[in-house]
């Protein structure tokens, strides 16, 4: 079972993408970037679902620092946000993101998005 | 105010020509001594009354600006109402939502309303008691009533984003309205702290507000994540259940049972058509031993008739031999020997008879037996077949309502999940909502700090002269500030709409749609 991290300050938005990935991924959370990264570090991850606005560490600085580490060179990394604007996702698109969803997304095909990422 | 100059000024008018009519007649210097004199008692009136004047001016200052605090109080208060009801809102969505419908916890299933109540209760979440909309039951809730029930909340959101650009308009002409007068610093003062006051009542509430819909959807949304891992966890356990009904060890148990009950079954039916197959001949072969005996009964009967005609002939031939005197003695010995003979035949014969009579009871008596026998041996194996039968329909059965409560199961479980899944977008919209409390959260707070420092700025100078130049560039300094803390497309509009309204050169291109948008990069 691949492992999952879910990147989100909201304790309810991570409760309710666990539960539509649920019996698919082995899911590991984290409440800001930082925490994200501290997780990465402690467990090898498939997959990184990110939020992009977060206190202590935003989504896309956490984003760069990941995409820096040689293990997560090549983990795809989604982001999921409720940023509409080009500039961020440019910023995204750069720092190697694989993936730009804006919210709130139908939760199947979030799943197929993971399914085909990872 | 105008006739009071007027005078004033006249006065001093009169004063000056009157001095220089006395410097022309008395000389130089009593003349400019009365001169300075009289001018410094009318400088002293004059100040006097323009000190008068400005605390007439002080006074409409205060009234005008109670009158602002007051318009602003009474926003402020709209203001909180829309939050209310927002927060209201929401929480009869989630309420209707579960309203008449059980939730499942583990093992156990409890009612829904007990369930939110308890939930009220542990978190000490204040219900309000105002008039609410008649509730809806979950079943009346179709997804585009959800739908419209979320977009209500929008609309809320971009009411409370309105207020709060109404709030920040009212401001902005305060602000200008001091600039176009001297700076008075006490009311400024106070004006700050009313700004302040508001301000961080305001943002209080709203983290309030942004708290209690934590409250309730976090552990709404858990609930949900552990329905949802019981439900998955219930139809694993289902699968495995069908999967080994029918593939496993004692699937196959149940398939050898009827496999073997089918053999035993044939060879039932072999051992019965045996039997009866060995009974027909049985029976044929003991027709046969009758045919038999009845012949050599008959045959029996025959040879008495020859025994006694021969016993006859024998008495005949011993009266001859009688009569034949000595010559007949031989005779007599023979028709003697031919009588006992004869004798010995028939008693022969009788003991045949006898034993054949006793042959055909005892043989009449076993195939009673063996019928009788094999009857008994025949309802035995048929009432077997009828129980083996029996328990085969009844495995049948119970294999074939097996099957189908899974699929109704299943099927049954497989809404649920649906149903569950339905919640999703409304905690995905629910967050969305409170990241937009947040964001007004922080623009207030931001805008707090920036008339604490403009409000500073005016207490520094004793006279600004405005211009449109300066609101322009304040306006865009702002703009620029809240586009850095805005995410939504409702936002974004909104602050488009305040731009265009001032005539600033900023506009934030929007997507026609971008909600749900999933966009993989190469």
């Amino acid at each position: 079972m691949k492992n999952i991290l879910l990147v989100d300050d909201s304790t309810a938005i991570r409760n309710i993408l666990k539960t539509s990935l649920f019996g698919d991924f082995r899911i590991f959370e984290a409440d800001n970037g930082q925490a994200a990264i501290d997780k990465a570090v402690e467990t090898q991850m498939d997959f990184f679902l990110m939020d992009v606005n977060m206190p202590i560490m935003d989504g896309l600085t956490a984003l760069k620092k990941i995409k820096a580490m040689p293990q997560y060179e090549k983990t795809p990394v989604v982001m999921l946000t409720t940023e509409t604007r080009d500039e961020k996702k440019n910023v995204a698109k750069d720092a190697g993101a694989n993936g730009w969803i804006i919210k709130p997304c139908d939760p199947a095909k979030l799943l197929n998005v993971i399914k085909k990422l990872i | 105010m105008k006739l009071g100059k007027r005078i004033l000024f006249g006065s001093f008018i009169i004063v000056l020509h009157f001095s220089y009519f006395l410097l022309f007649v008395f000389g130089l210097n009593l003349a400019a001594l009365v001169a300075v004199g009289a001018g410094g008692v009318i400088c002293l009136a004059f100040f006097y009354f323009l000190s008068k004047e400005n605390n007439k001016s002080k006074k409409m200052n205060k009234q005008e600006m109670c009158k602002k605090a007051l318009q602003l109080q009474q926003i402020t208060e709209e203001l909180l109402s829309v939050f209310f009801k927002y927060f209201d809102n929401s929480f009869l969505l989630i309420h209707s939502l579960f309203k008449e419908k059980r939730i499942f916890l583990g093992n156990e299933t409890m009612d829904a309303q007990a369930y939110l109540n308890d939930i009220v209760e542990k978190n000490g979440i204040k219900l309000f008691t105002k008039e609410k909309e008649p509730l809806r039951a979950l079943d009346e809730m179709d997804e585009k009533a959800i739908v419209e029930s979320i977009e209500s909340v929008s609309v809320h959101a971009e009411n409370i984003i309105n207020m709060i650009n109404s709030v920040m308009n009212n401001l902005f002409a305060d602000n200008q309205s001091r600039l176009n007068t001297y700076i008075q610093k006490d009311l400024l003062q106070k004006h700050l702290v009313e700004n302040q006051y508001y301000s961080e009542l305001v943002c209080e509430f709203l983290h309030a507000i942004v708290d209690n819909i934590n409250l309730t959807s976090r552990p709404l949304s858990e609930e949900i994540y552990n329905i949802k891992k019981s439900v998955s966890m219930f139809l694993v356990n289902l699968s495995s259940w069908k999967n080994e009904l029918t593939s496993s060890d004692s699937g196959k148990d149940f398939g050898n049972v009827i496999n073997n009950y089918n053999l035993q079954n044939e060879e039932f039916k072999k051992t019965f058509s045996q039997i009866d197959e060995n009974y027909k001949k049985l029976e044929a072969d003991l027709d046969k031993i009758n045919v038999t005996i009845s012949r050599i009964s008959e045959n029996s009967n025959q040879i008495q008739d020859i025994a006694e005609k021969t016993k006859v002939l024998s008495i005949n031939a011993s009266i001859e031999a009688a009569r034949a005197g000595v010559y007949g003695k031989g005779f007599k010995i023979i028709s003697g020997e031919i009588s006992k003979m004869s004798e010995d035949t028939q008693n022969f014969v009788h003991d045949i008879v006898d034993k054949i009579v006793d042959a055909r009871e005892i043989s009449a008596t076993t195939i009673f037996e063996f019928n009788k026998g094999i009857s008994d041996v025949i309802d035995r194996i048929n009432k077997q077949r009828i129980d083996f039968e029996m328990i085969y329909k009844m495995l049948q059965n119970y294999y074939n309502d097996f099957k189908d409560i899974f699929e109704t199961v299943s099927q049954f479980i497989r809404e649920v999940n649906d149903n569950i899944n339905k919640f999703n977008p409304i905690f995905q919209l629910h967050d969305i909502s409170i990241q937009q409390m947040e964001n007004i959260t922080r623009i207030i707070n931001h805008f707090l700090l920036e008339e604490d420092h403009h409000t500073q700025n005016l207490m520094d100078q004793s006279f600004v002269t405005p211009g449109e130049n300066l609101n322009k560039e304040i306006l865009t300094h702002i703009v620029g500030d809240i586009e850095k803390r805005i995410t939504t497309d409702l936002e974004i509009s909104l602050l488009n709409k305040f731009t265009k309204k001032y005539g600033l050169n900023k506009f934030i291109k929007l997507k026609d749609k971008s909600e749900g948008e999933i966009e993989l990069f190469k």
